[in-house]
């Protein structure tokens, strides 16, 4: 570990920093959009992450919680809330309605909990579809007002903040807890771990950061339908750029982010959907083969036969 | 010191049932602070059920358990290893894509003995890998050690908890001579540091090496209880075990 | 009153395919423990099938189940070995989280596949018999919906005998209660498994082809048809072959009847919450012998 740590440290740093300065340095729109969706996708990424790679709950219904986070923050907003208040509110609904459905599908065994919360997901697809059926457009003024910048910040802070909870989750004990739950949860109560308070606190976590990943998506987009943002699009992508990125790691999602937003790029101008094809694919390849995912991969591109030192958050067996 | 005082674990009239499978059947014995009890029995004789209730992971349909003279038998597992049950498991559970120091950090930071600070943590998961003879493979996977190696991880990570009692299920199934006798040596220090143990085992030897006393199961029922000497000879377990003449 | 029965007779007919639908991931859940959440996919395959033959050689899409079922089963065969059988060997837990994945991977693949090769738009089968109804009671039975109901009981007959008669059958059923006795007797547990994720995959693709007569096909239709399989499976309980298919037929009747007195916007919202009411309270299922 000897220099691993500020190095690592450093890095980070200056990621971040970068990452703030992109505005002042560049006004290159395309590319701040770029840098937007890669941020935005991390954090959504890092969000499932937190319940289904450190915790190994395959959570199949996350779109609820962002589609949660983005009708509030969208209605307070549009309703003349300060888009601060707006989001925080939205966090607190998508943490709140976490809680509240996470106690009871939590007790279900692992398939039944996957297929349970895509279940609920659903249904809140499909009624706000039924209650909210137009389209909600941002009103002339706000138009008029449109700046890319604040959403970028604000997709920097969500970014910065899910990663470090990330971080937090692998050292601390409550994380090592939740690892101990998600290998084998009789054994980690035999030793004394809670494992329905752990995985209904990464619940919690989890969902509450995916309201805010959805809220400053509400902010972001100009005209949506409602019903959209409970689309099982935002709990299958986080799930792909996860496991490719490296499921359970702290920078998985950032490196799955980044591949999944340019390969998207890359391949959107042909026919059809061949980027999803090719992420298929890639997910398929890493779930059977290379559960590490690219961080593994880069991990053993740079370092080849050095043993790492281990994290808790490490991959869970495939 | 077993008898001086007042039993650590009593466990009174305990009954469970599996659909129609009576598993533990009005079941009563204690274990006395710093004792090593033996249980033993034929195969499905009710004994890993026994331990189940003992540690939390099953609940009785009857009966109740009293641990330090408080009565655990509706607390789940958790709460009991907080006040001092840990057990290993007849098929071994360590955590397999953690490190054989994760698996024991874990323990330290939630047991009885919770360590105030990580870097406590770590020193305590080091000394016990120390104790059980497995610090040069600190860093390695548990899904790549030995199965010696993973009775011993798991051995280490329960006392990480500092328990007073510790099931034992089965320790030294499948283990060489050698390591056998190592493990007796293992256990026998554990209780020279006043736990309290309750094993599961077939090994006549290690039985015979560790135990002061032994409680003998058969379909779910005790059958015959005293030292080993005393049970070995005794008609009934003969019986048992060889089936009738 | 009439309208009620008619949603009753309606929600009855599409049931009985909800149940053939299920039946598939039913059999691969109970026989191997893992969850093919692919399997709306299969099914939309076998719905294209059941298009293309009528489209390109106007083959009645109810002689389509056969070369449907045929392909499907192929299909399965190739997902199992190369994809699921190393899975086999897994704890349970493991086994089960994991075939989601690649459940899920797999319905990635196949559903852009599909949208490359035959674009979003929907496809519908219209044979001479479409427009002809029954009456019965009041309400009109559409005859095509009829045949397909009968179709689909007739292919769960079909299987029910087949796993109670037939010595292959009897294997499956074995290697499902028990798969290390199994083996011990020799039955090759290999075999079983890598039939039994075929044979679901067939019952997808005749579920497939049936639906290719009354609904539209395109490739977004596979997460509604794994979902709804998904809900008949644990109304009904896993491995009850006749009990899937009354389940489905009650999912089908509760959603028709529910569209009647909520209004058309919440047929599925009601189907998705008897599923959780299900989960919560008798998750092995509403006719389950525990």
């Amino acid at each position: 570990m000897r220099g691993a740590v500020p190095l690592g440290a450093l890095s980070a740093a200056c990621g971040v920093a970068a990452a703030v300065l992109l505005p002042v340095l560049t006004t290159n729109q395309a590319l701040l959009s770029w840098a937007f969706l890669v941020l935005l996708y991390t954090a959504l990424a890092q969000s499932w992450n937190l319940l289904g790679g450190f915790g190994g709950q395959v959570n199949l219904g996350h779109a609820a919680f962002f589609g949660l986070g983005a009708l509030a923050t969208r209605m307070l907003w549009l309703g003349g809330a300060p888009v601060i208040l707006a989001l925080a509110a939205g966090t607190g609904a998508a943490t709140a309605a976490g809680i509240v459905i996470g106690a009871p599908s939590l007790r279900l065994r692992g398939p039944y909990f996957a297929i349970g919360t895509l279940a609920i997901a659903e249904i809140l697809r499909i009624t706000t579809g039924n209650v909210l059926p137009d389209v909600s457009s941002l009103p002339a003024g706000d138009l008029a007002r449109y700046a890319l910048a604040p959403r970028y910040y604000l997709a920097v802070f969500a970014a910065v903040t899910i990663t470090s909870a990330a971080w937090w989750l692998a050292r601390s004990r409550f994380g090592h807890g939740l690892a101990a739950v998600r290998e084998d949860e009789a054994a980690a109560e035999a030793i004394g771990v809670g494992a329905f308070r752990h995985k209904l606190g990464a619940f919690a976590l989890s969902s509450g950061f995916a309201g805010m990943t959805g809220g400053i998506f509400a902010y972001y987009h100009v005209s949506f339908y409602p019903a959209f943002v409970f689309s099982p699009v935002w709990t299958f992508d986080p799930l792909v750029i996860v496991y490719l990125g490296g499921v359970g790691t702290v920078w998985g999602p950032l490196a799955g982010a980044a591949f999944f937003v340019v390969l998207q790029e890359v391949l959107s101008l042909q026919v059809g959907e061949p980027h999803l094809l090719v992420f298929g694919l890639l997910f398929l390849v890493v779930v059977i083969a290379a559960p590490g995912g690219l961080v593994e991969a880069l991990r053993a591109l740079c370092r080849p036969g050095a043993r790492r030192p281990a994290e808790v958050g490490s991959p869970p067996p495939a | 010191m077993p008898g001086s005082a007042a039993p650590l674990l009593q466990v009174a009239a305990l009954s469970k049932a599996f659909g129609g499978l009576l598993a533990v059947d009005d079941l009563s014995f204690t274990i006395d602070p710093g004792e090593v009890l033996g249980l033993l029995g034929p195969n499905g004789s009710g004994k890993t059920t026994t331990f189940g209730l003992v540690a939390g992971a099953l609940r009785p349909d009857r009966g109740d358990i009293l641990f330090a003279g408080r009565p655990v038998t509706r607390w789940p597992a958790s709460r009991r290893a907080a006040v001092g049950i840990a057990r290993t498991f007849q098929l071994i559970r360590v955590f397999l894509s953690l490190t054989a120091l994760e698996n024991v950090l874990v323990a330290c930071l939630y047991g009885r003995g919770r360590a105030r600070s990580p870097a406590r943590a770590r020193a305590d998961a080091c000394a016990l890998l120390e104790q059980v003879g497995m610090a040069h493979k600190r860093d390695a996977r548990a899904r790549d050690l030995t199965l010696g190696e993973r009775r011993r991880l798991e051995i280490a990570r329960a006392l990480a908890t500092r328990p007073r009692l510790l099931l034992l299920d089965e320790p030294v199934a499948g283990l060489t001579a050698t390591e056998v006798d190592a493990a007796v040596a293992l256990f026998r220090g554990i209780r020279a540091e006043g736990v309290a143990i309750a094993l599961v085992e077939h090994n006549v030897r290690a039985v015979r090496a560790l135990c002061d006393r032994v409680v003998v199961l058969h379909a779910g029922r005790k059958i015959a209880q005293g030292t080993p000497e005393d049970v070995f000879a005794h008609a009934a377990v003969v019986a048992a075990y060889l089936g009738r003449r | 009153m009439t309208v009620l029965w008619q949603n009753v007779v309606f929600g009855a007919l599409i049931g009985g395919l909800y149940g053939l639908a299920a039946v598939g991931l039913s059999l691969v859940f109970g026989v191997l423990n893992m969850l093919n959440v692919a399997h709306g996919e299969l099914l939309m395959l076998g719905g294209y099938a059941a298009f293309w033959l009528f489209t390109l050689f106007g083959v009645d899409p109810f002689v389509s189940i056969l070369p449907s079922a045929a392909a499907l089963f192929v299909v399965g065969l190739v997902l199992y070995r190369v994809l699921f059988e190393r899975l086999a060997s897994a704890p349970g837990e493991t086994k089960l989280k994991n075939s989601i994945l690649i459940g899920f991977g797999v319905s990635l693949v196949l559903q852009t596949l599909a949208l490359i090769a035959w674009t979003a738009d929907e496809r519908a089968v219209t044979t001479a018999a479409a427009g002809a109804v029954l009456p019965l009671g009041g309400a009109v039975v559409p005859v095509v919906r009829l045949g397909a109901l009968i179709v689909a009981f007739l292919a769960l007959g079909g299987l029910h005998l087949f796993l109670r008669r037939a010595r292959f059958g009897r294997a499956i059923r074995a290697t499902a209660d028990d798969p290390g006795a199994a083996s011990l007797v020799g039955i090759p547990v290999g075999t079983v498994f890598a039939v039994a994720f075929g044979l679901g995959s067939a019952l997808a693709g005749v579920a497939g082809a049936l639906v290719s007569t009354t609904d539209a096909v395109s490739p977004a239709i596979g997460l509604s048809w794994t979902l709804k399989a998904l809900i008949v499976v644990v109304l009904g309980g896993v491995g009850h072959v006749f009990g899937t298919f009354v389940a489905g037929v009650l999912l089908g009747v509760a959603e028709s009847v529910s569209g009647f007195f909520l209004g058309n916007a919440y047929r599925e919202v009601m189907g998705l919450v008897l599923f959780l009411v299900v989960l919560s309270v008798r998750p092995q299922g509403l006719f389950a012998r525990e």
